[in-house]
């Protein structure tokens, strides 16, 4: 299998990871206000709680999730170099942000690097900058990050693209899930990378309205 | 030519301007194209507008930074480094541009500044080769372009650069190149 094929099922394995079958097949009704009478991600029922965590944003600034508690808040894993997933991922949130307009200002995107190696604040500071200027980008020291990937049921593996030729350099393997956090800090909804805009922003219209 | 060869020449050529143009550069072009991203809610034509505003910027910034080494050319790649370029180039840069460098790959469709056709020879001569290693490595302010130096070394972007070159259609004949 070369490394195209397993970036491939790599993603496709953490779509399966969050329920291929999780999503609706056609939206409901929303209600009178425009609010969706159900989450079309994958709803975590028993709502647990989205594991605290303090990280370092592009800016150098201390983020503590807790602080963020009276919004929502959308958390992915990702890399700034990674060829598929997160420049999707990205990309939707790019949308999500435009289709929910002002009640959109609430709401914090927040990317935490899987690779905290090349993903300097710096990097990440200019690459969020071209999907939307309020999106955090989120680092920390090895063991900072790796006790939010336990925390979150994050994998990551590193993949050298030639192990006998380390400057093609490496790809890393990642859960490619979107979690949705509500205003309280519990864990509501998944999202696969490959989740319509339209559906997270309508969850995220959802959580806003609790 | 000896891989040796071909690394001192890299060497001589590539790693002067990395360390003493870098910072340079980035005084120049820190925001300097930013602005000019264009939202997916604007037209077809702001978008092409906005994005040529922010090529010529750029280009401008780069001139300037690089001064007379804007023009110089880059080392010779041999095959192995070619053959080396075209895979990196597939695995790192092909999503967004697609195998052919003309883009309007499904994800390229999606981001918030589209791709344009590397392949054009018109726009291939846009930027200078050492203005198009520049972007190669630290990437396209205001763009999903992001910079590879932190993930490839300075041969392999002269590498992907070498094989970007094999994929521009040649020039219709009576046209001329934009120049650089």
């Amino acid at each position: 299998m070369n490394l195209a094929e397993r970036i491939v099922l790599g993603c496709w394995a953490g779509w399966a990871a969050v329920g291929c079958g999780s999503e609706t097949d056609g939206p409901p009704p929303p209600d009178a206000a425009g609010i969706p009478a159900a989450f079309r991600g994958r709803e975590l029922f028993d709502a647990p709680p989205g594991a605290d965590f303090t990280l370092t944003d592009q800016h150098g600034e201390p983020f503590c999730l807790a602080d963020r508690r009276g919004a929502p808040l959308l958390l992915f894993f990702g890399f700034v170099h990674c060829p598929q997933a997160c420049p999707a991922t990205l990309s939707g949130w790019s949308r999500v942000r435009s289709l929910l307009g002002e009640r959109g200002e609430r709401v914090c995107f927040a990317f935490v690097t899987v690779d905290p190696r090349r993903d300097t604040p710096e990097r990440l500071a200019r690459h969020l900058e071209a999907f939307g200027v309020s999106f955090l980008g989120l680092t920390g020291s090895d063991a900072e990050l790796e006790a939010v990937y336990d925390a979150y049921g994050i994998r990551h593996e590193r993949v050298d693209v030639d192990p006998d030729d380390q400057s093609l350099g490496y790809v890393i393997d990642h859960t490619t899930r979107t979690l949705l956090i509500d205003a309280r800090g519990r864990l509501r909804v998944e999202h696969d990378f490959r989740a319509r805009p339209e559906d997270i922003a309508a969850d995220l219209l959802r959580l806003l309205a609790e | 030519m000896e891989e040796a060869g071909v690394r001192a020449i890299l060497g001589a050529m590539f790693r002067p301007w990395i360390c003493s143009g870098w910072a340079l550069v980035l005084g120049a072009c820190g925001g300097g194209d930013g602005s000019a991203a264009v939202s997916r809610a604007d037209g077809p034509a702001e978008r092409a507008g906005a994005n040529a505003e922010r090529r010529s910027s750029l280009r401008d910034d780069l001139r300037r930074a690089l001064g007379g080494s804007y023009d110089e050319p880059l080392a010779f790649v041999d095959e192995h480094l070619l053959a080396r370029g075209e895979r990196a180039w597939e695995l790192h840069c092909s999503a967004c541009h697609g195998l052919s460098g003309r883009g309007g790959t499904t994800l390229a469709r999606a981001l918030p500044v589209e791709p344009g056709d590397l392949a054009d020879p018109r726009r291939a001569s846009f930027f200078s080769e050492r203005a198009k290693l520049w972007i190669l490595a630290e990437g396209s302010a205001g763009t999903p372009m992001t910079g590879w130096k932190e993930a490839l070394d300075e041969r392999m972007l002269i590498a992907v650069l070498a094989h970007m070159r094999t994929l521009v259609r040649p020039t219709p004949a009576g046209t001329e190149e934009v120049g650089r």
